[in-house]
């Protein structure tokens, strides 16, 4: 195995998700916001592995986003 | 239609060499022999059904050529898990015969010379997996929903068929979007919702292509045995191709699956003039160069393994007079114009990718345009709750890359087609009215 263990699954719905951008402040390690406003994931897809060292932040991410189009889940 | 051997779902007359209308019950059971009362005696359980469909290795001829017996028993497994927590909700069947694929014409094809076949694979299907409703899905205005409608009113099924129409939007026939509309929603795909799980109303439903039924009816009258008999063992059976573009005889035709593209390509009556690439799989499939694709085995993975993806069975031959940079710009436009607007990605990205396809198309395109277009493309790819997005993206990749000398011509300001492009001439891919982009969100076109 490589690199640090994924101990949780950062689940982006993007029927939901209206192009706030609160989450690329909170958790700018693993999004960024394309050209349209909507973010875009480190590892590409709807779905990010979180490590453990950044649990902390993605629920605040989660908590922050006022549509809540993401959640936390055990992968 | 020739007179071949092979042909298992069209009835093709052995003396004429016509495909028959068998839209009478009686004629259609005096052509394909009576269905088994599967589900009622006791030696034709719904398990010994299931079992005939695992031998037979059927895979779905609506797009993703999935294990049809694996889906069944997901389907099976979950409303068994229902049952145990909750009130117990019964399994559903839906037969998509939405064909939302502008060149696809197999599913039509089929409905309209054998309605009673898919009729008889829904009865099937539903046996399989104990749904006790089944709806068949036509998209509004379908030519079809007449021929079915009468051949509904001629049957007494164990299970009652109900003839649905959701709008006539490409996303709209993809099955969770299937199975919402099913249930009073839009026809708008739902992320993260698997309709053998959680579908119309809640309930596990199963869905399958029309063409996917058809066979599933004869596997029910023949065994999974007889089946698998025939084709790439990987993907057994028979298959209808739409084929159309720069060939003799376009339409609809029935081959074992692993017939050589070039010999399907023949029983049109070949190539009628000098072709480049090929379109295979349709609006969401991709381009694959003509030298590369005329040996491949029809069949999922050899196509694949050059690029290219069988999805709902089209292959169109691109006459090389014809602008594949227009054609793929008209095309991308379309499909933009047909995304349900729900997801960001797909909404404004979908548009930008058909600009820039614009520029590439006229005679002032430059490299920046270019290099936006490719990392858009990479952009938009997987993030959508559907796959749409993803499929425009196939198409619009393998279309740059298959016809790259073209690209490059632009580029220099220059385009190799003869053809006069307007008005749409014969050959063209083919657009359906399309709407305004970009979409706001889902609205009244997709109640
Ligand atoms: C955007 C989109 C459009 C689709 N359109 C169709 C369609 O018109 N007909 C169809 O049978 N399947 C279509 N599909 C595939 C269905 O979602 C589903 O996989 C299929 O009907 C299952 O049947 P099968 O297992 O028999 O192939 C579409 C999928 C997507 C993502
Ligand atoms: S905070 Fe929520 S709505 Fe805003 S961009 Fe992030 S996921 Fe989308
Ligand atoms: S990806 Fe596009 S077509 Fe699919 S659900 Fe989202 S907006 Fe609709």
């Amino acid at each position: 195995m490589t690199g640090p263990e994924k101990v949780r699954q950062l689940v982006l719905d993007p029927t939901l998700c209206a192009a706030h951008g609160m989450c690329a402040d909170v958790l700018p390690e693993v999004y960024e916001l394309d050209e349209w406003g909507y973010p875009v994931s480190v590892s590409g897809g709807l779905r990010t592995p979180i490590p453990a060292e950044l649990v902390s932040a993605a629920k605040r991410a989660v908590r922050s986003c006022p549509v809540r189009a993401l959640s936390l889940h055990k992968p | 239609m020739a007179t071949r051997v092979g042909v298992r779902l069209i009835p093709v007359d052995r003396e004429t060499g016509q495909a028959r209308v068998l839209s009478d019950l009686g004629a259609h059971v005096a052509w394909y022999g009576p269905m088994p009362r599967w589900g009622k005696a006791r030696d034709a359980k719904p398990a010994a059904l299931l079992e005939e469909i695992e031998r037979s290795g059927l895979r779905g001829r609506g797009g993703g050529w999935f294990p049809t017996a694996r889906k069944m028993r997901a389907v099976i497994a979950s409303a068994a898990e229902r049952s145990s927590m909750s009130s117990g909700r019964k399994p559903v069947l839906i037969a998509n015969a939405m064909e939302g694929e502008p060149a696809s014409t197999k599913d039509a094809v089929l409905l309209s010379h054998a309605p009673h076949l898919v009729l008889d694979g829904m009865v099937a299907a539903a046996a399989a997996v104990g749904a006790k409703e089944a709806y068949i899905a036509l998209h509004r205005g379908s030519a079809v929903i007449a021929v079915v409608d009468a051949a509904i009113a001629q049957r007494k099924d164990p299970v009652k068929i109900r003839l649905i129409t959701p709008p006539a939007r490409y996303v709209a026939s993809e099955e969770s979007a299937l199975a919402h509309w099913a249930g009073n929603g839009l026809a708008v795909p739902v992320f993260d919702e698997r309709p053998f799980e959680h579908g119309m109303n809640g309930r596990p439903t199963l869905v399958q292509n029309a063409e996917t039924l058809a066979h599933l009816a004869l596997i029910a009258r023949h065994g999974g045995q007889w089946f698998a008999d025939r084709g790439d063992p990987q993907a057994p059976g028979t298959t209808l191709v739409s084929v159309g573009g720069s060939v003799a005889y376009p339409g609809v035709i029935e081959v074992p699956t692993g017939t050589p593209v070039d010999e399907i390509l023949r029983l049109c009556g070949g190539l009628t003039g000098p072709v480049d690439a090929l379109l295979t799989g349709g609006y969401g499939g991709a381009w694959v160069r003509r030298d590369e694709l005329l040996a491949v085995p029809w069949s999922p993975e050899p196509v694949s393994a050059v690029g290219g993806v069988i999805g709902a069975g089209i292959l169109w031959a691109l006459s090389s007079q014809i602008c594949p940079m227009d054609e793929i710009a008209s095309v991308a436009h379309w499909m933009a114009g047909e995304s349900a607007g729900q997801c960001g990605p797909c909404r404004f990205g979908l548009p930008s990718v058909a600009d820039d396809l614009a520029l590439l198309a006229g005679d002032r395109v430059t490299s920046e345009d270019t290099a936006r277009l490719k990392r858009r493309l990479g952009l938009v790819i997987n993030r959508g709750a559907c796959k749409h997005p993803d499929g425009v993206v196939r198409f619009v990749s393998t279309g740059l890359h298959a016809f790259a000398p073209e690209v490059a011509m632009h580029l220099n300001g220059r385009c190799g087609a003869t053809a006069i492009t307007s008005p749409r001439q014969q050959g063209r891919l083919p657009l359906p009215a399309g709407r305004e982009i970009p979409v706001k969100a889902p609205g009244k076109d997709f109640q």
